[in-house]
């Protein structure tokens, strides 16, 4: 093991390099330019693999990024906010293109008013295009799941998304261990997709057509990312055999007697499990794997524990709505005999959640009431 | 097909058939179209000439194109370049900008470029039926050109021993060169036009025999009777009237002419008698005297000021009262003050001046003469133009009057519907209609020398001038280039509009429907 001092964007820029990449067409957005500059770095030393193109727009990123996976490129984009928002109509053309695509974003607020600030809201209001979503609490996981995603991108042709809180994780320095070069090169693989744009076999792909074919190809790539849990998991036992870490479609704390769970994604995961000690009867979820949001997974476990409570930590708020993860959940859990009371935990805008508005908030939502909302915001 | 791994049906959307199968032009409700404003320059021109469409030919260097379009209505255009007094040029809007188009210049190219490609040996089968043309003047010879076009056989007579007309007898070769009108007379020779010459219709032959041997008779003798003064002393020796003057000086015989010359008149017969006269051997003065003022005078301006710079002395607001003669030859004359008023002409006899001269040339204008019909006896409606329908007029539009006399006598020859006569010539594409800040031609502002590149600086003004903007817009690249000119495709345009948005000479109109 060879440990490093590093930061979450300069750990998700070192698995590029371990993966080997053909393009990486990136523009620079706080707090994602680390991993912008370290590629360029990387590049600049003749150490990527691969290019780097500097582009004029996010847009321009991930236009770039189709057109190299479509013939055949292993590529690799980072954005965050605004400037995943400007790429949106790319990318529902990339999962519809079916293509593999892996990108990181870094969760920051989305404007207005302007703010640099955490909030999963720009990553989650991108749930509906297609991509599958892994949200990482650290830059060991960080550097793990960019480099499991390029694997399951390309074996099930639809792009990947990596997901880690900004400032708290990109900015924050963490030892992590640091595969050796041909190690990892070795685990990963040359690309194995074919390309879709093939010179000597000139087509029209992704032309116009009926609705009625449009109606295949969508159930096609809905049930093909239904396998994604399953695929994973794959991946990752290789992955564990090689490298010796393991990570699950969620990863779960339940001590014995558990019967409120604490439901959380991304950096507050790690706030919850250093303070699960000072709860009772309480245990956690980490949400990994966001899309496909895996149900069976999650069902599973709160029956086998029997929960009746869960409180969902939500670095984000869908307004009209609430928070999104409570939203995914409680679609998840209908249907179940005995489906868990859902409390939603509000920390909207980047909210820091400390141990202590922890502690209060359980006691703040431990009524026998089905669902409520609370704010983080008055916890403090 | 990349087969899915989990249904092994097509994961995306996949196609080896070109998409140039979805008729995008389907979708249109409006639709775009090439409907030709009015130039201009082409309201302005007497022969009806299409003049931006072979403007637009030569810039592309198509000499034979540009000669098709030119030849629909006008057949002589290296004559016409000479001769004519191009009101195109007046109208031409580019002068708003920079300088207008140097029009003549191409239209003599284009002359030049066709008799160049004369071959000798007859071109055609004349198998219609025989036509008689009286006169080989511009109507004569025109008539006689889209005849033989039709594949008819003509016949012109002639009552001199040359043929032209007032190409041979009337215009000096200083404004048109010998050499390019024998060769233009030459061709229509070759091509079959017969010509009988020292014929005069009604003395030789008559209007009745024309008629008893040909299908149709094309009557354009012209208007050759000079008008008297009718002041004492006219029928005095070295009085000439104009045109007997300029016959003898065209057909290269020397008039006898002593210095110092008067002119009588104000048009373009006095101003061409008197510089052909400066060019005389021997003849140092030359002065001429108009009865009314410079503004009124009929005569083409740049031909007065040249006259001016090549030392003509113009003397107007006068005119001869009395002829001196001494032996019977003219001495010189007595001028009256004269000028235009309500009533017409207002002759001041009090105040008088005299000049010598040793010879006196009239040219008071020409009249019609209608004794050539007193040969016709049947009674039949006939085919005339020229100075014989219009009086004295010019060479253009004579050579319009033959052109649609030939067509005429074609239509009810061959059964055809009456062909129109011509265009509707209002409301010309103005300069301010133009859209200029997309224009691609306009970095050459001075007039060109080469043919090509002049042409190439016709803003279109309502007809396309092949400048490739709207191939340029098209977001649908349903336009297509096919010999250099802009075809739309209306399989795929779907009707934006932009290329009617944007056209600079606004050649395109926008339509409802499909």
């Amino acid at each position: 093991m060879a440990y490093e001092l590093m930061s979450g964007s300069q750990a998700a820029a070192v698995a590029v390099q371990r993966v080997g990449v053909d393009l990486v067409a990136a523009y620079p957005i706080t707090p994602q330019t680390a991993i912008v500059e370290t590629l360029a770095n990387f590049e600049g030393r003749g150490e990527l693999g691969g290019e780097f193109v500097s582009v004029e727009s996010e847009y321009a990123a991930l236009a770039c990024s189709y057109g190299a996976a479509a013939a055949g490129a292993r590529v690799f984009t980072a954005t965050a906010s605004h400037g995943l928002a400007y790429m949106h109509e790319m990318i529902h053309w990339c999962s519809g293109a079916r293509v593999p695509i892996v990108m990181v974003n870094v969760n920051r607020t989305i404007g207005a008013p302007w703010s640099l600030d955490p909030d999963q809201g720009d990553s989650l209001s991108q749930r509906d295009t297609g991509w599958m979503q892994i949200y990482c609490s650290g830059a060991q996981e960080v550097l793990d799941t960019v480099m499991q995603a390029f694997l399951l991108s390309e074996e099930l042709l639809l792009p990947c998304m990596v997901v880690f809180d900004g400032f708290y994780i990109s900015h924050t320095y963490e030892a992590v261990d640091v595969p050796d070069l041909e190690k990892a090169r070795a685990f990963i693989g040359p690309p194995t997709f074919a390309a879709q744009v093939q010179p000597e076999k000139p087509a029209n792909i992704h032309a116009l057509i009926t609705g009625d074919m449009q109606a295949d190809l969508v159930r096609s790539r809905h049930k093909t990312m239904l396998r994604a849990p399953a695929v994973f998991k794959e991946i990752n036992q290789r992955f564990a055999e090689t490298f010796g870490r393991s990570y699950g479609v969620i990863d779960s704390v339940m001590p014995p007697g558990t019967k409120r769970v604490i439901f959380a994604a991304g950096a507050t995961a790690e706030t919850v499990r250093w303070t699960l000690p000072e709860l009772e009867e309480t245990g956690m979820v980490q949400l990994r794997m966001f899309r496909p949001f895996p149900r069976e997974d999650i069902c599973n476990l709160f029956e086998a524990h029997d929960i009746e409570q869960v409180v969902v930590v939500d670095r984000n708020c869908s307004t009209g709505m609430g928070g999104i993860l409570a939203q995914e959940l409680q679609a998840a859990i209908y249907g179940m005999e005995k489906p868990p009371a859902v409390k939603d935990l509000i920390l909207a805008g980047g909210i820091d959640l400390t141990p202590d508005m922890l502690i209060r908030a359980m006691t703040e939502t431990a009524s026998v009431d089905k669902v409520e909302q609370k704010w983080g915001v008055d916890l403090r | 097909m990349l087969p899915d791994i989990t249904t092994q049906k097509p994961v995306y959307a996949y196609g080896t058939e070109s998409s140039a199968v979805n008729k995008t032009g389907e979708w249109r409700f409006l639709t775009p179209e090439r409907v030709p404003g009015l130039s201009p320059c082409r309201q302005g021109c007497l022969l009806d000439g299409e003049v931006p469409a072979w403007l637009e030919a030569v810039k592309r260097e198509q000499w034979e194109e540009a000669w098709q379009i030119m030849s629909r209505n006008n057949p002589f255009p290296a004559l016409t370049g000479y001769t004519c007094f191009h009101p195109c040029t007046e109208n031409c809007n580019r002068s708003e900008l920079d300088s207008g188009i140097d029009i003549p210049s191409v239209e003599k190219a284009i002359g030049l470029w066709r008799l160049d490609q004369y071959k000798p040996g007859r071109h055609r089968d004349l198998l219609k039926d025989e036509i008689a043309v009286i006169g080989s003047g511009p109507a004569g010879l025109s008539c006689a050109y889209y005849l033989n076009r039709a594949g008819y056989r003509v016949t012109v007579y002639e009552k001199s021993d040359q043929i032209g007309g007032m190409l041979t007898l009337g215009i000096p070769e200083y404004r048109l060169p010998r050499s390019i009108l024998n060769k233009e007379l030459n061709l229509l020779k070759e091509e079959g036009v017969e010509f009988v010459t020292g014929c005069e219709i009604g003395q030789d032959l008559s209007l009745d025999d024309l008629y008893e041997k040909y299908s149709e008779v094309f009557l354009a003798p012209g208007a050759w009777k000079s008008r008297k003064a009718g002041i004492p002393g006219e029928e005095s020796r070295g009085v000439w009237n104009a045109l007997d003057f300029l016959s003898e000086f065209n057909s290269g015989r020397q008039p006898e002419v002593t210095d110092p010359v008067i002119v009588i008149g104000g048009g373009n017969a006095a101003i061409d008698s008197a510089r052909s006269a400066l060019r005389m051997n021997g003849i140092n003065h030359v002065t001429l005297v108009y009865r009314r003022s410079r503004a009124e005078m009929p005569a083409y301006q740049p031909e007065v000021e040249a006259a001016e710079n090549e030392g003509v002395e113009l003397i107007f607001n006068a005119l001869p009262g009395k002829i001196e003669t001494v032996d019977g030859k003219i001495s010189g004359a007595e001028f009256n003050y004269s000028k235009t008023n309500r009533q017409g002409l207002a002759v001041d006899k009090t105040s008088s001046f005299h000049k010598s001269c040793g010879t006196l040339i009239m040219a008071l204008g020409q009249e019609q003469d209608s004794s050539i019909f007193s040969s016709l006896e049947k009674d039949v409606s006939f085919y005339a133009g020229g100075d014989l329908v219009t009086g004295p007029a010019t060479v253009s539009e004579a050579i319009r009057a033959g052109r649609i006399a030939a067509e005429a006598m074609i239509a009810r020859l061959e059964n055809l519907p009456e062909p129109e006569l011509c265009l509707p010539l209002e409301d010309p594409v103005s300069f301010e209609d133009l859209y200029l800040e997309a224009s691609v031609n306009l970095d050459i502002k001075d007039q060109q020398e080469m043919p090509e590149k002049e042409a190439s600086r016709c803003l279109g003004c309502g007809t396309c001038n092949s400048c490739g903007i709207c191939y340029l817009f098209c977001p649908d690249m349903a336009i297509d280039i096919v010999d250099g000119r802009y075809e739309l495709n209306m399989d795929y345009c779907k009707g934006c509009g932009i290329c009617y948005r944007e056209c600079p000479s606004r050649a395109l109109v926008l339509k409802g429907g499909k």
